[in-house]
């Protein structure tokens, strides 16, 4: 786990960043929460579900990034993700396999605190990014007068972003939790070799249910701005596609998946 | 035909070096004789150019990129800074009126609507000030924001800016690439004599270099119009019973902090007979009192530009006495006489307010570069068509400049004085009257020799709170709805931007740092 404290413009007023397009960072995830402002972006490149019900924590709004047996598809050197020296740099072929990248990713290694409605912003003070003398010219945090630099102004907006958008996101998950809008999915993956896997633990709009709802609930969906983010995460479960394209680079690449909503 | 292949330029200051570099990187090829354009300078070493004029317009940029001289290299040599703006404080003796920006960019959506006289009615934004309610820039220099992101500001949003330069390392920067890069041929040397006949000049004579031919010369000497006035006669009109300043008293003042934040506009306080200038370098702060000797004496002048350095900075070192710079207010009868050019100080000059002078060595030179004259035969004709196009813009400055000083309520007797009607050009003076009852409209301003547009009049009128009774006019404003667009977008433009730029001196620490 990361250790965030809390960005000091005095304190750390010589440190600098390098970007990571690769966001190598998250080689391992399968899972991103996801606010309810990235809907709309991540929705078109990644399935957007909501994660189950656990005693621990709550449910989340999320987009699907991989699988255990692949880590982060997104990612491009997941497949060996292990072995990558600390400070790789990536050519183009190298990036993000997609056109969208959820907030909490693009934002490490920041995170943020909220205090009295007030943004603080947090980094990760073990992150490898953080690289003051690196070659590739990393970008200062802060100008030589100790104002934020343009680079720490934009983390500082995607943070706002996230703040934002993860208060709109468990807003949004009680409303589909209250319509009980919310089923699972059930998700087959046929691998290559011939084994296939059974992966639960996601919930999924219930088109049955919604297609039952009376004029003025979905009026006030609509006018809520709900119902496009309803509709735009039932049509991401074609992203599922995508992801299993993106296994053909591995060794026992997905060849086929079958996706079941269990309709309550 | 007389050909035309060379050019000699006389002096080495902002303007020579300028103008050199026009000519030469206009006309970098040979002819279909294979001759080349000769261009040669020549300056004296022991006449020094003015070392200051460290105030640029946005048109610097266009002439840097026509000489070929990157913005990242005057960043880097010439300790040059952005100006976005420039600020009048205390032009009012108001408290609530007393500061106000002109600043380089133009009005929200003035591409499509000029949102001035819905302002003017007073329904929208009342409270804000003209700038503020219609332009991002303000709030951008207010909060000492760079104008641009970064080094690669052409894939994303730029301001419009121009720069704050040392005058002593913009020459050298600007030599160097002229005699380097751009064949432009550099003697250093002391004119001492100019030689004429009926055609204009035929050669100068110089202390140890012998004579220099050329079919034209330009007369970049500065103050003493070493070609111009002296050899030619050509006389000066006289701008000073319109613009009063006859001084200036200049000291440059180091950052007390080397890291300090820069201000992204020229800053400029108005004082009890004059002005002062505030220009953040990199490493220092250009300032300067420009006064008319009239109203106040060399003492009390000292007195008040060493009061305001200290009010900067109480540790900071005043001389016992600042360096003095005396000028007449006017320029040239003609700018261009027979064979010979004057750009810069020796053309004439007017207090660097608005920054004009730069601006009228690049209008000239470039002009100059742009209609050179093939051959002799038709240079009268290139002459005359320069000599009013010139005339057009110098008047046309003056009067700018004389309306910062007309809505002053100011009462010390240079600030009265400067309000008499027999001081105030003619055309300004109807216009004015004009303005009482309608905006400044773009059409006040359309010649093709315009230097000031009507943008430049408007944030000027309306920061000095001249009040408009457009009680007539209101009967053609039908679009309400499109202007009350434009003041949100700018709302959120100001949102957008301040959440994004870098610092000032953040953006010029990038660019230093940058390979
Ligand atoms: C107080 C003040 C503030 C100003 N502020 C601004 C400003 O903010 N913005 C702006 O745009 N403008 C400003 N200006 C104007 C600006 O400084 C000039 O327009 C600019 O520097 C051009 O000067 P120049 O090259 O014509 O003359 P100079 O700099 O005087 O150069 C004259 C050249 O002629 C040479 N020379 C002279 N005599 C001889 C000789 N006998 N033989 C050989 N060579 C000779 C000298 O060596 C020198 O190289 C300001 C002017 C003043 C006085």
């Amino acid at each position: 786990m990361p250790t965030y404290i809390t960005l000091d413009s005095k304190a750390h007023k010589k440190l600098a960043i390098r970007v990571d397009k690769n966001f190598g960072h998250a080689a391992k995830f399968n899972l991103v929460s996801l606010g309810f402002n990235e809907i709309a972006t991540i929705s078109g490149c990644m399935p957007v579900v909501v994660t189950t019900d656990d005693t621990n924590t709550p449910q989340k709004l999320a987009a699907v990034v991989g699988w255990p047996e692949f880590g982060n598809l997104f990612c491009s050197d997941t497949l060996e993700a292990d072995n990558l020296p600390a400070n790789k740099h990536y050519s183009d072929d190298e990036q993000w396999q997609g056109h969208a990248v959820p907030l909490s990713i693009q934002t490490y290694p920041f995170n943020y605190a909220i205090e009295k409605d007030k943004l603080t912003v947090l980094f990760d003070q073990d992150s490898s990014l953080f690289t003051a003398n690196d070659s590739a010219s990393p970008s200062p945090l802060f100008a030589s007068d100790g104002s934020p630099s343009a680079t720490l102004k934009q983390y500082r907006s995607m943070l706002a972003n996230l703040a934002s958008g993860s208060a709109q996101a468990t807003a949004y998950v009680k409303a589909l939790l209250e319509l009980e809008l919310l089923s699972p999915l059930s998700i087959t993956l046929h691998f290559k070799n011939g084994d296939t896997r059974e992966s639960n633990g996601l919930m999924t709009i219930n088109e049955e249910k919604l297609a039952q709802l009376d004029a003025n609930t979905i009026h006030k969906l609509h006018t809520q701005g709900l119902l496009v983010a309803i509709n735009a995460m039932m049509l991401s479960l074609r992203q599922y596609n995508r992801l299993v394209q993106l296994t053909r680079r591995a060794e026992n690449p997905i060849v086929k998946i079958g996706l079941k909503t269990a309709n309550l | 035909m007389t050909p035309i292949d060379s050019f000699v330029v006389v002096g080495g200051g902002t303007a020579g070096w300028l103008t050199a570099g026009l000519l030469a990187a206009s006309h970098s090829l040979q002819n279909e004789n294979g001759k080349r354009l000769t261009v040669t300078v020549i300056e004296s070493d022991t006449v020094h150019p003015i070392g200051v004029g460290e105030g640029t317009w946005p048109t610097m940029r266009s002439t840097l990129a026509k000489i070929g001289i990157a913005e990242s290299e005057v960043i880097k040599h010439a300790s040059a800074t952005f100006k976005q703006a420039s600020k009048f404080v205390d032009w009012h003796t108001h408290q609530e009126r007393s500061s106000y920006y002109h600043p380089f960019s133009a009005p929200q959506g003035s591409a499509n609507i000029d949102i001035t006289p819905y302002w003017l009615t007073n329904k929208y934004e009342a409270i804000q000030q003209y700038a503020q309610a219609v332009c991002f820039q303000p709030t951008l220099c207010d909060q000492g924001l760079a104008p641009k992101l970064g080094v690669n500001a052409k894939q994303s949003f730029s301001a419009n800016y121009g720069f704050h330069l040392d005058a002593g390392k913009f020459i050298t920067l600007l030599r160097n690439h002229c005699t380097n890069n751009l064949g432009v041929k550099h003697i250093v040397d002391d004119v001492t004599d100019v030689v004429t006949s009926v055609e204009g000049i035929n050669y100068v004579t110089t202390a140890n270099s012998g004579h220099v031919y050329g079919d034209m010369f330009v007369d970049c000497s500065g103050f003493s119009a070493l070609l111009i006035e002296k050899a030619l006669k050509v006389s000066m009109v006289d701008a000073s019973n319109v613009l009063f300043s006859d001084s200036a008293l200049v000291h440059q003042l180091p950052y007390a902090d080397t890291h300090q934040p820069i201000a992204c506009h020229t800053l400029s306080t108005a004082q009890e007979a004059g002005w002062i200038w505030d220009i953040g370098l990199q490493e220092r702060r250009g300032t300067g009192y420009v006064y008319s000797s009239r109203y106040q004496s060399g003492e009390e002048a000292t007195a008040t530009l060493s009061r305001y350095i200290k009010a900067i900075d109480t540790n900071a070192e005043i001389p016992e006495s600042f360096r003095k710079i005396s000028y007449k207010t006017g320029y040239r009868e003609k700018f261009w006489e027979k064979n010979c050019v004057s750009i810069g100080l020796s053309s004439g000059f007017l207090e660097p307010l608005e920054a004009s002078s730069l601006m009228l060595i690049e209008q000239s030179a470039s002009q100059l570069a742009e209609q050179l004259p093939a051959c002799r035969e038709v240079m009268p004709h290139v002459a005359k068509r320069f000599n009013a196009s010139l005339t057009y813009k110098w008047q046309r400055t003056i009067e700018f400049l004389k309306l910062h000083y007309l809505l002053s309520n100011r009462n010390e007797a240079f600030w009265l004085a400067n309000k008499a009607q027999d001081s105030i050009p003619e055309r300004l003076q109807l216009l004015l009257e004009e303005w009482q009852y309608r905006p400044v409209l773009d059409s006040d301003f359309s010649g093709i020799d315009e230097v000031f547009s009507a943008q430049s009049y408007r944030y000027i009128l309306y920061g000095m709170a001249h009040s408009t009774q457009v009680s007539q006019y209101a009967r053609s404003l039908t679009k309400h709805e499109l202007a009350s667009k434009q003041f949100q977008l700018n709302k959120s433009l100001i949102m957008q931007l301040t959440e994004r730029l870098p610092s000032h001196r953040g953006l010029i620490d990038t660019i230093l740092t940058a390979q």
